[in-house]
């Protein structure tokens, strides 16, 4: 088997909420190594930690302990700025709720990731990303103007913007029927297959049955791990 | 930032303003008010200013006036004083006028005196007040006054009963319009309309008559009383010098405290300080509207942010530095604030117009009011700072958010 590079790892990861005098531990010593292409699932029941590791995958927050890296970089020590310069341009984020900004059309949401970064007037290939998830028609309307699975792949287009290495999806078929569901999750599959780097944060075991990993986490710990062969 | 940036963002944030039209109407109106306030004030008092100024430039500013004091009784009650005074201590006659002249540094004194007159034209019968000016001296008089004859002749050297009459008094005074020529009875003796004046732009100035000092004399029994002298002083000569010479001439006939001196430059001066004055409170009344209208936009751009909590959160997951999110809110609250200033700016200069429409109809027709380029800039330039000042601190707040919290809509 062909040694893969590792795009993410967490070493023994704890994130403690303080509330007050109440702390919860909603991880308890995580570790984890992503690899570049895997196709995995983060699977567990509510309150597990699933969201929290979420985070921290993702940047958007840090541990209380333990070291988190993107890229062999530990980023532990990094500033608001320099995590949102990791966030634009290293992790695409899909959420269940699709978070899309209300005011602008599908066009220019896709094209605000673009925006944040360094980079001078990079060519914005947003038309072509939302051709390519099946919205060529819908470049101009506004989220309310479109149903929720549309909403989910404009949301997975805005992911793509700007060409970053992982997907964290956190419940990406949460608020969807089966058939949006279905067709959400086939795209990430097609988005795999080339070459992207997919986690997708479940707690639905039909969603993850269809993931090449499954990882499953309890009460903020990883309880299992395992490669499968998928049809 | 790259101008596709900007463009984006400012697109980002007209829209959001837009979506809430209430309350950034609300807010844009709580500035406006404020804006519209300093402007109006602001350009009235200069308007005010300017018309006194233009008002004085007809004077010149080497004039010296001599009035008696309406205080000459002394200490206030003590009028045992009075009684041991002669009335010619008290008042101001041909005599001064006379001596005042042979002061070196006097050019030339002038005086005059008035009294209320009924007036009868076809019938009609008004009261007026009649300046009595010396015959020899009317043309200077006249002219040192910042009149002009818009029709007929002055009234120079002529003996006979010959009024001059003002504007407003021969067009609007009564049912018919009085023209040269025209004869009316001036406290029941009959005078011949000879001159009609240029109006000098207000109604009290332009309804006054004037006749003869010599006729008024020796038809009415005026006295010897002046009411005013104006002593026109040498251009070569120090004003102050002057007045001091005046005043050290009319204390030997007269008490020190019966008569006043004063120059044009000072009661320009006075004016000026009385308006000076008044700018200053009228604007800073104005002012504090300006602040309240910026708490005014603070809270609005406080609601925005709380209202878009989860899109701050959104935007930072997506990679947007707290620079990113602090020009989002503060470009929000300086576009609230410059159109607020820009609609302020138009209701200001309206109302300042209509009061200039107004006054001029009351034919005080030296008022008028300009926008000039610096007066826009300053009101742009205060509301850019308002802007900023009432969206520094919202914003500051929304680019803090943790985006976890952000995301939860939780803080
Ligand atoms: N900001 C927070 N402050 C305090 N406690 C928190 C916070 N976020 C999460 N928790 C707690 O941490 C634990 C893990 O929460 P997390 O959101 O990661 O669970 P989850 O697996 O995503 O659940 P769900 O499936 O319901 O989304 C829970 O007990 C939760 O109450
Ligand atoms: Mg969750």
């Amino acid at each position: 088997m062909v040694k893969k590079k590792i795009v993410l790892e967490l070493k023994d990861v704890h994130k403690i909420y303080k509330m007050g005098e109440v702390e919860v531990k909603a991880l308890r010593g995580v570790s984890l190594k992503i690899y570049k292409g895997d196709f995995a699932s983060i699977m567990g029941p509510s309150g597990s930690g699933k969201s929290t590791l979420m985070h921290i995958i993702g940047a958007l927050d840090l541990p209380t302990n333990g070291e988190v890296y993107i890229d062999k970089t530990n980023i532990n020590n990094y500033t608001e700025n320099q995590l949102a310069g990791i966030r634009g341009k290293k992790i695409g984020f899909v959420f269940q709720e699709f978070n899309l900004i209300q005011t602008l059309t599908a066009l220019e949401n896709v094209r605000l990731p673009m925006l944040f970064q360094e980079v001078e007037d990079r060519k914005c290939h947003c038309e072509d990303i939302l051709k390519s998830v099946g919205l060529g028609e819908r470049l101009d309307h506004k989220p309310t103007e479109l149903s929720g699975g549309q909403q989910q792949r404009v949301a997975i287009a805005r992911s793509l913007a700007n060409n970053p290495d992982i997907i964290l999806a956190d419940e990406p078929s949460g608020a969807l029927d089966s058939k949006s569901s279905k067709e959400i999750l086939k795209l990430l599959y097609t988005l795999n297959k080339k070459g992207k780097t997919i986690i997708i944060i479940t707690h639905d075991k039909n969603i993850a049955e269809k993931t090449k990993r499954q990882i499953k986490i309890k009460d903020g710990l990883i309880v299992e791990d395992k490669n499968v062969k998928i049809k | 930032m790259n101008s596709e940036k900007i463009k984006q963002l400012l697109n980002l944030t007209v829209k959001n303003i837009f979506r809430r039209k209430v309350r950034s109407f609300l807010t844009v109106l709580s500035v406006v008010i404020g804006i519209t306030a300093v402007i109006a004030l602001i350009l009235l008092s200069t308007g005010l200013f300017n018309s006194v100024e233009s008002m004085f430039e007809t004077f010149g500013t080497n004039t010296i006036f001599v009035i008696p004091s309406t205080f000459g009784g002394g200490r206030t009650g003590d009028f045992s004083n009075l009684s041991t005074r002669t009335a010619t201590e008290q008042q101001l006659t041909d005599r001064d006028l006379q001596n005042l002249e042979r002061l070196p540094e006097i050019d030339k004194a002038f005086g005059y005196s008035y009294k209320m007159s009924s007036i009868e034209f076809r019938r009609e019968e008004k009261f007026q007040l009649n300046a009595f000016i010396s015959e020899k001296d009317f043309d200077e008089v006249i002219d040192l006054m910042g009149l002009e004859l818009r029709e007929g002749t002055s009234i120079q050297g002529q003996t006979s009963r010959k009024i001059v009459v003002g504007p407003y008094f021969a067009d609007h005074f009564f049912e018919r319009k009085v023209e040269v020529g025209n004869r009316i009875k001036v406290d029941g003796y009959d005078f011949r309309v000879v001159g009609i004046l240029e109006s000098v732009g207000n109604v009290q100035d332009d309804s006054q008559i004037y006749t003869s000092l010599e006729v008024g004399r020796s038809l009415f029994g005026i006295g010897e009383r002046l009411e005013q002298i104006m002593l026109r002083i040498d251009d070569r000569e120090d004003i102050e010098y002057a007045k001091e010479r005046v005043e050290r001439r009319l204390e030997r006939d007269h008490e020190e405290d019966t008569f006043i001196v004063i120059t044009s430059q000072q009661i320009l001066n006075m004016i000026q300080m009385v308006l000076n004055m008044l700018t200053v409170v009228l604007v800073a009344i104005a002012l504090i509207s300006v602040v309240v209208g910026s708490i005014g936009i603070m809270n609005s751009i406080y609601t925005s942010v709380l209202e878009r909590i989860k899109e701050i959160g959104i935007l930072k997951s997506i990679g947007a530095k707290i620079s990113d999110i602090v020009f989002i809110f503060l470009v929000e609250s300086v576009v609230l604030s410059l159109i607020g200033g820009i609609i302020g700016i138009g209701l200001g200069y309206g109302i300042a117009k209509l009061v200039e429409y107004y006054a001029i109809t009351k034919g005080f027709d030296m008022f008028i009011i300009v926008l000039t380029p610096q007066i826009v800039l300053l009101a742009m330039g205060l509301s850019l700072f308002v802007g900023v000042i009432a969206g520094i601190f919202p914003s500051k707040k929304a680019s803090k958010l943790k985006p976890v919290d952000a995301l939860r809509n939780i803080f």
